[in-house]
This record gives structure tokens, C-alpha cells and sequence, in this order.
């Protein structure tokens, strides 16, 4: 029963919380490569100068950071991850100047947007008062919608 | 076709793009319109399964070499980070798996695995989000016709399709008809109706030629009177069977809640 008291019990928990939050940021570069990459031509495309901007200065930033600490060879690695870490944050900020820049009637346009297929995916509703992850699509729905003209009658 | 392994393994090489048909059908059925999905063995199908393989493939390798080359970048900046020996590209080992026809120790099998999971889910995460809704938005995709045109893109768009449908249900010169908003509707391989769904529609009698003792007035002069409509309420589905005609008209939902405002939010449609 030595093993009862010195204090290993303690450290095995700590270390399983530790390792959930290291899966936890693991998680980011995942999520960066699997979902969150393929978004960024559409949207870019949708609102290109600044859009692509947004993008490029974060990536570039990054690109900087691991050539000052990992060394100017491995060229491919660090594409790699820059590739991998950019979109994420990218998305977000997009997302905060999209939503700054948008007048409180076209928030409330998103949202009614946003309810409407929520409702339909059975997802939960969002309010016009925070932004939501869709909110940049969501934008460009409004748009749409408003161009829209149905078949006449 | 016979099960061998060569085909099993064809399979396994062309199951990104296999994957993205998939879903994109489950997409298309998602929709309150719907056609047969793509059959696999429809050339467009097989040339749309081929090329995203190929190509989720080719981004594969690209993102093992990024990623190994990651990792040595790493270990050549902090050599006290051990990663162990660098591993080949998981590409690379089923290339020589097909061209030599060696057998791999499992710990190099489990790459090539994990790297076609990556590749699976990266095909699920781009054919879920919004911007390929956004992209497939306008396009009538599944050949869906009039009904894309006159049903699912005014549902999207904020209208009501409102459907006038006429039965053949005929007594006499009296026939019983439908009018409600369209919830649903299922096309054949050919694009024609086989079924069509109302919401809360009412019901109404249609006359062809006019009563006995009423002369036909200018101001129908179609023939065609339509009578008093009583409220049915619920969903009616009519079967193409019954149907001889089908009218659509795309109201928008803003003017209808104005016109019948204590009625309940209409249901979500398509």
C-alpha cells in the first residue's frame, strides 16, 4: 500500500484533466483542416479585398512566428501549419468585422434567417443581439433574398 | 459484380468520393422536394466519384508531407522533443502496397487508415457547411424542373407556394379540388409529380360548363366556376393518380400574415 500514499493518485488525475485540455487544443488544428479551411473561398469570395485581408495578414503573421523559432528550412512544415492553424482565427475575425460592420436591421434579418432553418435542422434559435458562428452566410442570405424575385403569377 | 478483394480495395481507394455522393444525396433528400437520388452506376456518378477521390487523395498527400515535415521541422528546432523515426507517407505505402503486393506491419497500415478517415471527414464537414449550401443554392441540381422553379426556391426565399390542386374526382360536372401551401412533393426518375403534400389546405367543388338556367356570362368565359371552399385543416397528400391538374402561385409569407394575422406561424417549408 506504498503507492497509496505517495501522492500518485493526485498526479494521475491532474495529468488526465491536462490531457483532456491538451486534447481540447489539438482539437483547433483538426477542426482547421477538416471544416473550417474549405469555408474560406466562399468567404472570400464573397466580400474579396477585405475579406481576403483578413486572412492573409493572420496567416502571414503566423508564417513570421514559425520561421523565427523553427528555423528557415522545412518549408513544407511550416505551410503546413500555417495552413492548418490560420482558418480558425481567421473565421473569427471575419465573422467580428462582418458583424461590426452590419446595421442592426440586417442582424435581425440574419437572425429570422437563421431561425428559420435552425428550426428546421432542429438546432437551437440564436438572438440578434451576439453574433452566431453562420452569421457571415447568414448575411449573405439576406442579400439573396432580397434580390430574389419569384415567378410571376 | 463479384465480391473479391480487388473490389473491396477499389472500394476502399474510391471512398472519399463515394462518401461525397452520399451525402450530397442525403442533402438533396433533406429538401421537401425530392427526385430519385443518382444512381452509382450513372456515368456522372462514377466520373463525380473518381475525380473527388482523386483529389482528396492528392490534398491527402500534400497534407502528410506538410505534416511530417512539421513534425522534423520541430524536432530540428527542439531536438529535446522526440517524435521517434519519421514515418513514410501513408500514401506512399499503399502505392507500394498495389505495385509491390507486399504485406505491411500494422503500424504502417494504421496511417493510410487514419488519413482516409481525415479525408472522409473533411468531404462531410465541406458538403455540410454553408458555403456549399450557398454555392448549390440557385442550381437546380437534382433536375427537379418547374417544381425548383416554382416550389422550392420561393419556400427558400420567403413565399408561400401556394398550390390550387384539381382532382379527378368528378361527379357529374362537379370535381373536388385543393388549395393550400405546398409541404411536399415527390418527382419520379423522369421529373413527374407522383405525389404532392398541402398544409392545412381547404377544399373546394370545381364546375366544368355552367348550371342549368345560368347563362354563361362574359366574365367567365373559361367555363370554369369554382365554388364556396371549406377549411380541411391538417396535411392532405394527393396521390398522381387522382391529380389531372396542378396550379402554383408564390405568395410572400410577409403579405400573407398580413392578410390572416391571428393565424399561426406557417410551418417551416421544403
Amino acid at each position: 500500500m506504498n503507492w497509496a500514499f505517495s501522492g500518485m493518485a493526485l498526479f494521475q488525475t491532474v495529468g488526465l484533466v491536462l490531457s483532456g485540455l491538451v486534447v481540447l487544443v489539438a482539437f483547433w488544428p483538426l477542426r482547421g483542416i477538416v471544416k473550417d479551411i474549405w469555408q474560406l473561398p466562399c468567404v472570400i469570395s464573397l466580400q474579396p479585398r477585405s475579406r481576403s485581408s483578413a486572412v492573409l495578414l493572420p496567416g502571414l503573421f503566423l508564417f513570421f512566428v514559425l520561421t523565427l523559432v523553427l528555423g528557415p528550412d522545412h518549408f513544407y512544415g511550416r505551410a503546413f501549419l500555417v495552413a492548418v492553424l490560420t482558418p480558425t482565427p481567421a473565421l473569427l475575425l471575419i465573422r467580428h468585422l462582418a458583424w461590426r460592420s452590419a446595421d442592426p436591421e440586417e442582424r435581425t434579418a440574419a437572425a429570422e434567417i437563421r431561425n428559420e432553418l435552425a428550426g428546421r435542422l432542429h438546432e437551437p434559435p440564436v438572438t440578434p443581439l451576439k453574433s452566431w458562428p453562420q452569421f457571415v452566410f447568414d448575411l449573405e442570405r439576406v442579400r439573396r433574398r432580397s434580390e430574389y424575385q419569384p415567378p410571376p403569377i | 459484380m463479384p465480391l473479391t478483394l480487388g473490389f473491396l480495395a477499389s472500394v476502399l481507394i474510391l471512398l472519399p468520393g463515394l462518401v461525397a455522393l452520399a451525402a450530397f444525396n442525403f442533402r438533396v433528400g433533406r429538401a421537401g422536394t425530392r427526385r430519385p437520388e443518382q444512381q452509382l452506376t450513372a456515368i456522372s456518378a462514377i466520373v463525380a466519384a473518381v475525380i473527388i477521390s482523386v483529389i482528396a487523395h492528392y490534398l491527402g498527400w500534400l497534407v502528410s508531407v506538410g505534416a511530417i515535415d512539421a513534425a522534423v521541422a520541430i524536432h530540428d528546432a527542439f531536438p529535446t522533443i522526440q517524435w521517434g523515426e519519421a514515418a513514410t507517407n501513408p500514401l506512399l505505402t499503399v502505392y507500394n502496397v498495389i505495385t509491390g503486393g507486399k504485406p505491411v506491419p500494422a503500424r504502417e497500415a494504421v496511417a493510410p487508415a487514419a488519413l482516409l478517415a481525415l479525408e472522409i471527414f473533411a468531404i462531410l464537414g465541406f458538403l455540410a457547411g454553408d458555403s456549399f449550401d450557398l454555392f448549390l443554392e440557385r442550381l437546380d441540381w437534382s433536375g427537379q424542373g418547374w417544381v425548383f422553379q416554382h416550389i422550392t426556391r420561393p419556400a427558400e426565399n420567403g413565399y408561400a407556394p401556394i398550390g390550387h390542386v384539381f382532382t379527378s374526382t368528378m361527379s357529374g360536372s362537379y370535381g373536388v379540388a385543393y388549395k393550400g401551401v405546398v409541404i411536399d412533393t415527390r418527382q419520379g426518375a423522369n421529373g413527374e409529380v407522383l405525389s404532392i403534400a398541402l398544409a392545412r389546405p381547404e377544399r373546394f367543388l370545381y364546375e366544368i360548363g355552367h348550371s342549368e338556367g345560368q347563362p354563361a356570362g362574359d366574365d367567365q368565359p373559361s367555363g370554369v366556376t369554382t365554388h364556396a371552399k371549406d377549411y380541411v385543416g391538417g396535411v392532405v397528400q394527393l396521390d398522381s393518380r387522382i391529380i389531372t391538374n396542378i396550379v402554383v402561385h408564390s405568395i410572400a409569407q410577409s403579405l400573407l400574415e398580413e392578410i390572416v394575422p391571428d393565424e399561426e406561424q406557417e410551418e417551416p417549408i421544403s
